[in-house]
């Protein structure tokens, strides 16, 4: 039973969805940051309540059963790094857009392609 | 690990040792088409210790894969693809004058997190091999983005893909939640020990991944994206996403929904008949009004998968085999669609427009030829491989009794000759003149060509003799349950 | 019999490779070698035909796909070789003909008869074929040749406009046929048309029987251009003549006929057999004879009145009693008789004139005596005047409708009749105009203008044809013993039909000549006023609807495409959240008793204080990067954010992820500190309007709020869930004897699942190689470098924008 947990879980959620619905791509870029956070705590709370339990490093006089579960935060480990990497790259890919478009909202970026061939014939 | 699950690996470990050579000779001599050949070299090295592999198989390499004949069938069809993806990307990136060669770098890992796909037997596996794919996927997209609209796919891809690969993970934590496992089996024996329903957590962790993979396969509602990305990605990446990232998640999706039963798990399977009746009325209503043919191939694609899921649904003994054998007739049209479109294209611009190939007939045959084909296997004509795909899993839904989804599939299906037919009628009036349509006038590279040839001569022998490979894919492909 | 049939079947094939290869050397001249492959396949089926007094049923049959229970399978019965013969005779007729008519004036020679023998072995695949798969697969590929052949003539717009008109018909209506095969095969357990045939199935439900009938006759009239499809054949008439001769009279769209014929047996029971087939077949040679009357192209009228034959026929066959029927094979084969001729006819005066308006022809009988000859008996059969065969199918026509008004019960079992004679009537005057308005009278100017003598060769296949009309106009005896000859069990009444030419005068005789007296007089009448009242009036021109839907469906989907977000970027995601909100909440509320949300629950235990506090540290935090003005500041808190999570990490007892998110959480913080140094200030400046309408944040609002609340409740739920033997138990007992490291989530990263490192490597390099793609390539314009080194300052978001 972990209220606080799934409360933080839920608000993070929810903030940062809320972010990335907005049009500004810093905003959208905030949203991800949170929502790696959201995602990575969600996954840890799979392996149920910590309390009473310790961290899952064997030493002598500790009972396995009585360590936190080693397996969500191996995978969590993997989602912060590949979480970082996308990341980073989303980073330079908004630069590159703003070099070449100048602009740092998708509303204009998005417009600006909609009047142009390709979509359906208006 | 012993020497035989070393076998078993080969084609994993070939395709990543290519990345890892092409990384380094590219870090002493920069040249794209240097690094295509090594590509080139390390897939279709891939290819030939498959029946290495498959001597060995089944063989379970704890704990994240199983390389068994249906894994091996997949992996035949990922290999191929990308080297058809391979040979189609030299030229393209040879006209933007990208003498860099990294990008088949990403190409061979995002290949690599397909393979890996496809032979997952756990959750973890399947999460990293979605990230592989996606992530380089990310890249990809945008790696030209001197063309246009190209950033902007990119963007799209990234935001979208992001938000559901969070998604995937959250799944993945209620199912761990469930199971206290991650692996395939687990899933089955909790199949197995509650004939009466699962728990609410699985379900919902099942369908939270399923949605994960939904985004991949672009089946309504996580359609969205694929005609924009399409239209902006490069028409090698196009080819890829359009064909090995979709077909790999077929493969794992048909191995983790394996162990169930429709008739056990009706909420679940209703659900997703319910989006495979989407994705195919979707599909083929906009691709109705579609001017740009690779927005058209999107809007169909979608379609097509919902087709897919028809025979997934079906399940049984002809359900895994269908859906493969499907996989293979789409894969070919779809290559040498994207492939001609990618070769037809000028620099400045790429063809794909349907005023673009008007009168394509009279000024380039050959091509003309190759993307007929390749349409009218799309459409499921007589004596094309889209036909017998086709006709195999309306055998599968008949024989599962899945009749609404069967009226849906032939429906609109036949929607698709309204827009199939004006890329043909389209191709073949007009005069010929050059000024008709904005198409390049370079020749074919031999690689090139041959490969189209081929695949174009694969789907008219497949139309003509299915037999064999049909056989074979259901031998290969039987899932035990 | 075997290989002798699937060589007349597939032989012709060989020539899609030959023919336009030898059309590059011997131009025209490659007709000539096109003949030998309908010549082949009419003598093998014409031996076939020979061989035996009597059919039954033969089949031939190979393995195709086995897997799907898919065989080459071929029935040899009276009707299939019926069929056979027309078109492999008339192959042969129609290539002689098309290699005097396709003269230096057209390209692309071989290509043209490479079209044309593919058709031709795709009907006689279709006629022959006995596995209802193959059935379809070749009704399908003769909608793809005839596409091929209509559109011959490319480059004229009225050639594309029909070749599209007619695939997008018989293609639609082909796969509803194909439907109702795969209905009828799966319905009856039993895809071999010859086992169906021999016994029908009768223990099946009669909805599922009766929907594959109406299917089936559905793709059928489609292929013979039945009301409402009726449109399409005299648009096709653009193709060139000898296709028409052959496609649009002969053969293709006869197949529909076929069809019906084929399934007569297994469907006659139906209750709507009769009905259907009767109401829309005699409402179609009505219609089509009325048409035919306001035409004045010579196409156009041979076309509208092979409409109007069709359509007798179909309803002929919905009049047949539950026995079977006699004289069908009669009235095709006066049809391919007369109307193959004509039109063959109307080539060559097209060829020589250069015009098919009838306002515009006259007077040719005096320079083509021997055509006048032959245009006068066909169209006397086409009339049905006494002497030709076109009279004798007319008198049987009568009778057949005579008898099945006497048998009805009210007033509707005269519809037939009363159509019939209607539409005969109408047929005798168009017959007469055609003849005269050709061959009578005075030359017309253009005539005189462009007239050029037809070679004698060219005429020999239509004064065939007009020969036969003659010859078994007076020995019908030929015709009766043909047909029982042919005579197909459940279909044909068995015995020979009695054919006369002179039965003394009967009701039938009686009418008949009513008929070719009224035709007379409203040809008269006609004549008299020139015809100049005869334009086809709108509500009757259902090709133009037809066109106008082609065209206006786009638009429609314009409007749902816009409700399903077609290219409307900015609503992908709240699409997608919208339905995730509602699927996930809807598939809680509906489960919300198996979840036990409330089950022991409490508080005390629920709560951990230092956790709790941190949550909400973290809150406080995430309010800020909602409310804080600057980006800066925002970033400042996503930052203090990430960092209370780490601290959260290490109440959770991980340890490893602590020090991870530590330095991910530092390097994250740089990297956009980095970007947003780059953009202008202005750029910030102008975000602060949101572009969006109140409902879509309101959906905003809904959507993150959902999904915030669902994945807040399934996380609670599941933390409670966690079931004591999970799986990563196994790694840490393993973890010290297996590994030789203490920390298990160590030991799992790098000894137990090394994939896991190696694919985060790989997406970080993916990510760097990614970045150095986006950045090292950037060159920037002279008047970039001069606007100093981060680009020009101050780009205002609403300012000029600039692409590469």
């Amino acid at each position: 039973m972990m209220f606080e947990t799934a409360i933080l879980v839920g608000i993070l959620f929810g903030f940062a969805v809320w972010l990335i619905l907005q049009s500004s791509f810093v905003k959208i870029l905030f949203g991800f940051i949170l929502l790696s956070n959201a995602a990575n705590l969600a996954m840890l709370s799979s392996s149920g309540s910590p309390s009473g339990r310790s961290a899952p490093v064997v030493l002598d006089g500790i009972a396995v059963t009585a360590m936190a579960d080693p397996l969500p935060q191996a995978l969590v480990l993997t989602a912060i790094v590949i979480g970082f990497g996308v990341l980073s790259y989303l980073v330079v890919l908004l630069y590159r857009i703003f070099l070449d478009q100048k602009t740092t909202n998708a509303a204009e970026l998005f417009d600006e392609s909609r009047s142009q061939e390709g979509g359906p014939e208006q | 690990m012993t020497a035989a699950d070393f076998q078993a690996l080969l084609p994993f470990m070939c395709v990543a040792a290519a990345a890892v050579i092409v990384m380094l000779v590219i870090s002493f001599y920069r040249n794209q088409t240097l690094s295509a050949i090594l590509t080139l070299a390390g897939l279709l090295v891939a290819l030939a210790s498959l029946p290495i592999a498959w001597s060995h198989a089944p063989r379970a390499i704890p704990p994240l894969l199983r390389v068994d004949s249906f894994a091996l069938v997949h992996l035949a069809l990922l290999l191929v693809g990308t080297v058809a993806v391979t040979v189609f990307s030299q030229r393209y990136l040879e006209k933007y004058r990208m003498e860099r060669g990294e990008f088949y770098i990403l190409l061979l890992l995002s290949a690599l997190g397909a393979l890996i796909l496809a032979a997952a037997d756990h959750f973890v596996a399947f999460f990293l091999g979605l990230e592989l794919l996606s992530v380089s996927l990310y890249v990809m997209v945008g790696y030209i983005f001197v063309k246009e609209k190209a950033l902007e796919a990119a963007v799209k891809y990234l935001f979208l893909a992001g938000l559901t690969s969070a998604l995937l993970l959250f799944g993945l934590a209620l199912i761990y939640a469930a199971l206290g496992s991650m692996e395939f089996s687990a899933l089955a024996a909790a199949v197995a020990g509650a004939p009466d329903g699962l728990s609410p957590f699985l379900v919902a962790g099942m369908l939270l991944v399923f949605a994960g993979a939904a985004f991949k396969l672009s089946v309504v509602p996580f359609h969205l994206w694929t005609p924009d990305i399409y239209q902006g990605a490069p028409a090698p990446v196009t080819a890829f996403l359009a064909t090995v990232s979709k077909g790999c998640v077929v493969a794992v999706l048909l191995r983790f929904f394996a162990p169930l039963d429709p008739a056990s798990q009706t909420g679940l399977f209703s659900a997703l008949a319910a989006v495979a009746g989407a994705s195919m009325i979707v599909g083929n209503l906009l691709a109705l009004l579609q001017d740009n043919l690779k927005r058209i191939l999107a809007y169909s694609s979608i379609a097509h998968f919902g087709y897919i899921l028809v025979a997934f649904l079906a399940g049984g003994e002809n359900g895994p085999a269908a859906a493969t054998f499907y996989l293979v007739t789409y894969f070919a049209a779809t290559l040498i669609a994207f492939g001609v479109i990618g070769y037809l294209s000028p620099t400045d611009q790429e063809a794909d427009t349907v005023a673009d190939y008007r009168g394509l007939f009279w000024r380039r045959p050959g091509s003309a030829a190759l993307l007929s084909i390749a349409i009218f296997s799309l459409l499921g004509l007589p004596l094309t491989a889209g036909f017998m795909g086709k006709f195999f899993l309306v055998a599968a839904g008949a024989a599962a009794g899945l009749w609404p989804l069967l009226i849906i599939l032939t429906v609109s299906a036949t929607l698709g000759i309204f827009y199939y037919l004006r890329i043909i009628i389209a191709m073949y009036s007009g005069e010929g003149r050059k000024s008709e349509g904005r198409t390049a006038d370079a020749p074919f590279a031999p690689t090139s060509a041959t490969v189209l040839v081929l695949l174009a001569v694969l789907l008219i022998v497949i139309g003509i003799a299915p037999e064999p490979l049909l056989a074979f894919i259901q031998a290969a492909t039987t899932l035990a349950p | 019999m075997g290989t002798a049939l699937l060589i007349a079947i597939f032989l012709p094939f060989a020539a899609l490779v030959i023919l336009p290869l030898a059309g590059r050397v011997l131009g025209p001249r490659v007709g000539w070698l096109a003949l030998v492959f309908p010549v082949i396949s009419a003598g093998i089926i014409i031996n076939l035909a020979l061989g035996t007094e009597s059919f039954g049923q033969q089949t031939v049959a190979y393995t195709w796909v086995p897997v799907l229970g898919v065989e080459l399978s071929f029935l040899v019965d009276g009707l299939s070789l019926f069929y056979g013969l027309v078109v492999s005779v008339m192959g042969v007729l129609i290539t002689f003909y098309a290699a005097n008519y396709l003269d230096g004036h057209y390209e692309f020679h071989g290509r043209f008869y490479a079209y044309l023998m593919l058709f031709m072995a795709a009907m006689l695949g279709t006629v022959f074929a006995n596995h209802l798969v193959l059935l379809f697969i070749f009704w399908e590929l003769t909608g793809i040749s005839s596409f091929l052949l209509i559109g011959f003539l490319h480059g004229e717009k009225k050639s594309r406009y029909g070749a599209r008109m007619a695939l997008l018909v018989t293609g639609i209506t082909g796969l509803v046929l194909m439907a109702g095969l795969l209905l009828l095969g799966i319905v009856a357990g039993e895809f071999s048309m010859a086992a169906l045939l021999t016994a029908p199935p009768t223990d099946v439900p009669v909805g599922l029987l009766g929907g594959a009938f109406l299917l089936v006759a559905i793709g059928s009239f489609g292929k013979s251009a039945q009301f409402p499809f009726h449109f399409w054949l005299p648009n096709a008439m653009a193709a060139p003549t000898p296709v028409s001769a052959y496609l649009h009279s002969a053969t293709m769209v006869k197949l529909g006929v076929f069809m019906v014929a084929r399934v007569y047996p297994i469907f006659v029971d139906l209750e709507w057999w009769t009905p259907l087939l009767v109401a829309i077949g005699f409402l179609t040679m009505a219609l089509a004879a009325v048409l035919a009357i306001l035409s004045h192209d010579l196409k156009a009228i041979l076309a509208y009145s092979t409409v109007s034959q069709l359509g007798f026929l179909i309803g002929f066959y919905g009049m047949g009693g539950l026995g079977g029927t006699h004289y069908d094979l009669l009235h095709v084969v006066n049809h391919v008789f007369f109307k193959g001729c004509l039109f063959m006819v109307v080539g060559i005066v097209d060829h020589a004139t250069h015009t098919r308006d009838l306002r515009q022809l006259g007077g040719l009988g005096r320079r083509m005596p021997l055509l006048a000859v032959i245009a006068l008996l066909s169209a006397a059969s086409m009339a049905g005047l006494p002497g030709t065969l076109g009279f004798l199918s007319k008198e049987y026509m009568l009778k057949d409708a005579f008898y099945f008004a006497e048998a009805g019960a009210d007033w509707r079992a005269w519809y037939p009749l009363a159509l019939i004679v209607l539409a005969s009537v109408l047929k005798v005057a168009f017959s007469i105009r055609l003849f005269w308005g050709i061959f009578g009278g005075a030359a017309s100017p253009a005539v005189k203008e462009h007239f050029h003598h037809p070679g004698l060769l060219i005429q020999l296949p239509p004064l065939l044809l007009a020969a036969c009309c003659l010859v078994f106009g007076f020995a019908p005896g030929a015709i009766a013993a043909f047909s029982e000859t042919l005579a197909v069990g459940g279909l044909h009444l068995p015995g020979a039909p009695e054919i006369k030419l002179w039965h003394g005068v009967t009701r039938e005789l009686i009418t008949s000549m009513a008929i070719v007296a009224a035709g007379a007089v409203i040809f008269a009448l006609g004549a008299a006023t020139a015809w100049r009242w005869a334009r086809i009036p709108l509500p009757l021109q259902f090709d133009t609807g037809f066109e106008a839907g082609v065209e206006r469906l786009p638009k429609a989907a314009l409007n749902l495409s816009r409700f399903l977000r077609d290219n409307k970027p900015l609503d992908y995601i709240p699409v997608i959240g919208l339905f995730l909100v509602v699927f996930l909440g809807g598939y809680f509320a509906y489960h919300w008793e198996r979840f036990e949300v409330f089950d022991d629950f409490s508080f005390q235990e629920g709560f951990h204080y230092l956790r709790s506090f941190v949550v909400l540290l973290i809150l406080l935090a995430v309010i800020g990067v909602v409310a804080l003005p600057r980006w800066t500041t925002q970033l400042l808190s996503i930052s203090i954010v990430g960092f209370l999570v780490t601290f959260y990490f290490v109440l959770f007892r991980a340890p490893d992820l602590a020090m991870t998110q530590i330095l991910v959480e530092s390097a994250t913080l740089l990297l956009v500190l980095l970007l947003l140094s780059r953009f202008p200030r202005s750029a910030e400046l102008g975000e602060r309007r949101s572009p969006f309408s109140p409902l879509r944040k309101a959906v905003n609002l809904i959507v993150a709020v959902g999904i915030g609340g669902c994945v807040g409740l399934f996380s609670f739920l599941t933390s409670r869930q966690k079931v004591d033997d999970f799986a990563g138990l196994w790694f840490l007992e393993r973890t010290v004897p297996d590994a030789k490291g203490t920390n298990a989530v160590n030991t799992i990263l790098v000894d137990f699942r090394g994939l896991d490192t190696l694919f985060e490597i790989a997406v970080l390099v993916i990510a760097v190689l990614g970045a150095i793609g986006l950045l090292m390539r950037y060159r920037r314009s002279r008047q970039e470098y001069a606007e100093g080194a981060l680009g020009a300052s101050g780009f205002s978001v609403k300012g000029v924008r600039r692409r590469q």
